[in-house]
């Protein structure tokens, strides 16, 4: 079998269709993506928790914002749908504690997804190793 | 072949690569720079013409609208972001199109279709000529006569080969009201005439006696457009 017929499969976690549009098959592109976005996610939501303690609401607004698009770029389509209720959520709010449920439910959410896009990121690699 | 020059001012970074690709992979697109906030935008669009700008609008610093408001030319605009809120001022900012992030490549080349279009809205609406109020009167100047308009303040200044007609302007709204295949801006206070221009002399231009400076965002505008064989 030809190697260049060979179509990379994203994991069931992603919107594969949504990737594929993305980055039509060109999956060194969508590795590139996929490691920058991870290494701009990790030291955001860091960042994140001391803006959450610090109750910097506009702050956190303006950071989970920022990061938003990133799972996107991933095809992590409802994740990202979350973090805008959150950015939402954080310019009405009036106080932390209306916030703090929903971001105890967002760090899980996001924490489980730096996971899978690293798990993604691996396999991906390897693809583009074997391919090459 | 290249068509469009253009600049990425975003300050995600895996965005603004992504959108870079993107401009590569339409063959038509020329990025000449990316830029992480609006100031160093700007820096490098006082020196440097582009005819389109992918725009954030959150940004650190200056926001994208802010940088538009900033602008001594008018070059298309698509914005690019992930707020849908802003969808209202992108149309009171009458921007090409508005790319919520992240988009698909298809989605990308309908806005670079819009490009084209108003690019050749702006063509067509060229006529031979333009009407100017003066002293409460309109006054019709055709586009060979006049030689190059000068900006005075809240004034411009439109020179012909016999006269002189000042009416209340600025030359950032002419830009885009003269036809732009005859006419170029070449300093802020500027536009000219091509087929008037005599000669070129490094940063000056001479059309009948007049010298006109050329500003160094401006040159290679110039450069581009006259005829040098």
């Amino acid at each position: 079998m030809n190697k260049e017929e060979i179509q990379y499969v994203y994991s069931g976690r992603f919107d594969a269709a949504f990737l594929d549009d993305l980055y039509a098959g060109d999956i060194q592109s969508a590795a590139e993506i996929f490691e920058s976005s991870l290494n701009l996610i990790i030291p955001e939501m860091a960042a994140a928790e001391a803006l959450f303690y610090q109750a910097d609401h506009e702050a956190l607004r303006k950071l989970f914002h920022k990061i938003k698009p990133l799972f996107g770029y991933v095809g992590l389509l409802k994740i990202q749908a979350l973090v805008q209720q959150f950015e939402d959520a954080c310019g009405t709010v009036s106080n932390t504690e209306e916030l703090r449920e929903k971001y105890q439910e967002l760090v899980i959410m996001v924490g489980e997804s730096i996971s899978i896009i690293r798990q993604e990121l691996i396999r991906m690699k390897r693809f583009i190793n074997v391919r090459a | 072949m290249i068509k469009y020059t253009s600049i990425i001012v975003e300050d995600l970074q895996p965005a603004s690569e992504f959108l870079r690709k993107f401009c590569e992979r339409s063959g038509i697109i020329e990025v000449q720079g990316q830029f992480p906030n609006g100031e160093e935008a700007l820096v490098y669009l006082s020196e440097n013409l582009v005819d389109l700008i992918f725009l954030d609008v959150e940004m650190p610093g200056i926001t994208g609208f802010q940088l538009m408001d900033q602008l001594v030319y008018q070059p298309q605009v698509i914005l690019t972001t992930s707020k849908t809120e802003y969808a209202f001022s992108a149309f009171e900012y009458n921007v090409t199109d508005f790319l919520r992030k992240p988009f698909t490549y298809q989605r990308f080349l309908e806005a670079v279709q819009k490009v084209e279009v108003k690019k050749q809205q702006e063509d067509s609406n060229a006529t031979d000529h333009i009407f100017i109020k003066v002293n409460g009167k309109l006054i019709r100047l055709k586009n060979e006569d006049i030689l190059y308009i000068e900006s005075m303040g809240d004034y411009v200044k439109f020179v012909t080969a016999d006269k002189k007609y000042i009416t209340h302007n600025t030359i950032k709204n002419l830009e885009t009201k003269v036809d732009g295949q005859k006419f170029l801006k070449v300093h802020r206070s500027y536009i000219v005439n091509l087929a008037s221009i005599d000669d070129i002399q490094e940063n000056t231009l001479y059309i009948r006696g007049n010298h006109i400076p050329i500003s160094k965002a401006h040159k290679s505008k110039v450069m581009q457009k006259i005829n040098i064989i």
